[in-house]
């Protein structure tokens, strides 16, 4: 009896360590390529902040117009990357990579202008659970904006010239918008479409796409 | 005539705080008087005064040796003889492994002398020896960082800062921390670069954590309890691949992913956002007593290995 207690216990402890089935390699390299998609991301941000323009260009010892055309390599390279990692595990979710390194892939193809190629391969990681939904979402939404269709989850946020000739940021045009913040917590976002706006300092106002476009 | 004893009487000049110049006599075999002379030397600005008298007992037998040899290694180290000051740790741990403070101190001389490795492997023996000595996991903390194990280090800032919040050090635990998080690296030349495969896959790790904070757009103390938990998580998934755990794996690792999964995580990370200011740690503190009574019961009873 005592044996099988210990038997038992054993088995029990080898399926607690089978949980975890990291691929440390991949992992290392999935986490580089986090790395590299964010490495002048946050400058190119901070540029746009006369304030700061100098310091950042100090501290990063590249001049301001270089920043654009570093990351649009480095874009490159990860995409040619994440395409091999694709073709032999298909997407590196959750099991394989842990987190946040699941959503180091769906970053490189969110910069890319490979989305809808690849939005059916994320969203089948996402209903997996290999992947946070909303993030699925927010590609979606992504790839409707840029057909000029409406979005589901109201979170694209568009800078660019209105028909009366001025310059305004606004969230772009939501289908069902009455129900959108009920489409946003199922789909695991904390924040209200509203709410999701004010972070970008951003009023947010039903708009049509025909009022647009 | 055989001398079968010659008792020695050392004798000097005592000056008061009120000036009276007084003579003190001390017994070369009373080991207590002459540990306390040696002391009260090391205390005073005449360290290198109280060697004779530490040597004293060290001739005699004594149970108070180990520690003996400890204060020869402080008032070693307070006159910069590094090499003499380990050579007494090591003397006095020879005596007695389980004198928990010959380990630290042992392990501070190796950190002063940068010898990285070994004074890890001495901070490791001090913690196993008092879980709770605050300091212990301090040097754990700082000897790890220069040798490029930030995951390692920045655990155990956290550990230092769960033990003892009000610790007089708790406000530099907290920019250890946050130097860590923000990819703060050394001057040339005071650390060494990390090189097994296991370091570089936690720095990596916690590399990619850094970026992928960046793209949630949250408020500073959201985005601390983001990457701390994050880290805890990486940290603790890569420990429970490993067929052979080391101290890291089993005493922090494994324990802070425990935390990352219980409800006790968020008043960890507020706990750590505040300890950067003494005054609004304590006022978060008494704030949130339950909530910091609850955190510590949990980290009581929760179990923790070497």
């Amino acid at each position: 009896m005592k044996n099988l207690i210990i038997v038992f216990l054993l088995s029990m402890a080898s399926t607690a360590i089978g949980q975890i089935k990291l691929n440390t390699p991949l992992k290392k390299q999935m986490d580089s390529v986090f790395v590299l998609d964010q490495k002048y991301r946050e400058a190119m941000t901070l540029l746009n902040n006369p304030a700061k323009k100098d310091s950042i260009v100090k501290v990063m010892g590249v001049p301001s117009e270089g920043y654009q055309k570093l990351q649009s390599h480095i874009d490159t390279l990860n995409l040619i990357f994440i395409e091999k990692v694709f073709a032999q595990y298909g997407y590196p979710g959750t099991t394989l990579v842990g987190e946040p390194t699941n959503e180091a892939a769906w970053n490189v193809i969110q910069h890319s202008a490979k989305i809808a190629e690849y939005l059916p391969l994320i969203k089948k990681a996402a209903e997996n659970k290999e992947l946070p939904f909303r993030l699925y979402a927010i590609m979606l939404d992504r790839n409707l904006l840029q057909q000029d269709k409406e979005q589901i989850y109201g979170t694209q946020i568009q800078a660019q010239k209105m028909k009366n000739g001025k310059f305004e940021m606004f969230v772009w045009p939501i289908k069902d918008p009455e129900t959108v913040n009920d489409r946003r917590k199922k789909a695991g976002f904390d924040l209200t479409v509203e709410e999701n706006a004010k972070r970008f300092n951003v009023t947010y106002t039903i708009k049509k796409i025909d009022e647009i476009k | 005539m055989k001398l079968k004893c010659v008792v020695i009487f050392t004798a000097f000049l005592w000056v008061t705080g009120h000036g009276i110049v007084q003579a003190q006599v001390i017994d070369p075999t009373d080991n207590n008087a002459n540990y306390q002379k040696a002391l009260s030397l090391y205390q005073s600005d005449a360290a290198a005064d109280g060697i004779p008298y530490l040597e004293n007992i060290l001739k005699n037998s004594s149970t108070i040796k180990p520690a003996a040899y400890d204060l020869l290694g402080n008032i070693y180290d307070k006159l910069l003889q590094p090499d003499k000051a380990i050579e007494a740790y090591k003397a006095g741990i020879q005596l007695d492994p389980a004198y928990q403070n010959l380990r630290f101190n042992l392990g501070l001389a190796y950190f002063r002398m940068k010898k990285y490795t070994d004074a890890e492997l001495s901070a490791i023996e001090a913690i196993k020896l008092d879980p709770k000595h605050a300091n212990s996991l301090r040097l754990y903390g700082l000897v790890t960082f220069h040798q490029d194990k930030r995951v390692n280090a920045l655990l155990a800032f956290c550990s230092f800062l769960l033990m003892d919040p009000n610790a007089p050090r708790a406000s530099e635990a907290y920019t250890n921390i946050q130097s860590i998080l923000k990819g703060g690296a050394l001057k040339p030349g005071e650390g060494l670069p990390a090189t097994d495969k296991n370091t570089i896959a936690l720095n990596n790790g916690l590399a990619a954590i850094m970026a992928a904070g960046k793209t949630k757009k949250l408020p500073p103390a959201e985005l601390l309890e983001y990457q701390l938990k994050s880290i805890f998580i990486m940290a603790g998934q890569l420990s429970a691949k490993k067929q052979a755990k080391d101290f890291f794996d089993t005493y922090y690792a494994d324990f802070f992913y425990k935390l990352a999964q219980s409800k006790y995580m968020h008043v960890f990370a507020q706990l750590v956002g505040v300890s950067g200011d003494k005054e609004a740690s304590q006022k978060w503190q008494q704030e949130n007593s339950q909530q910091m009574t609850e955190l510590n019961a949990w980290v009581k009873t929760t179990e923790r290995n070497f």
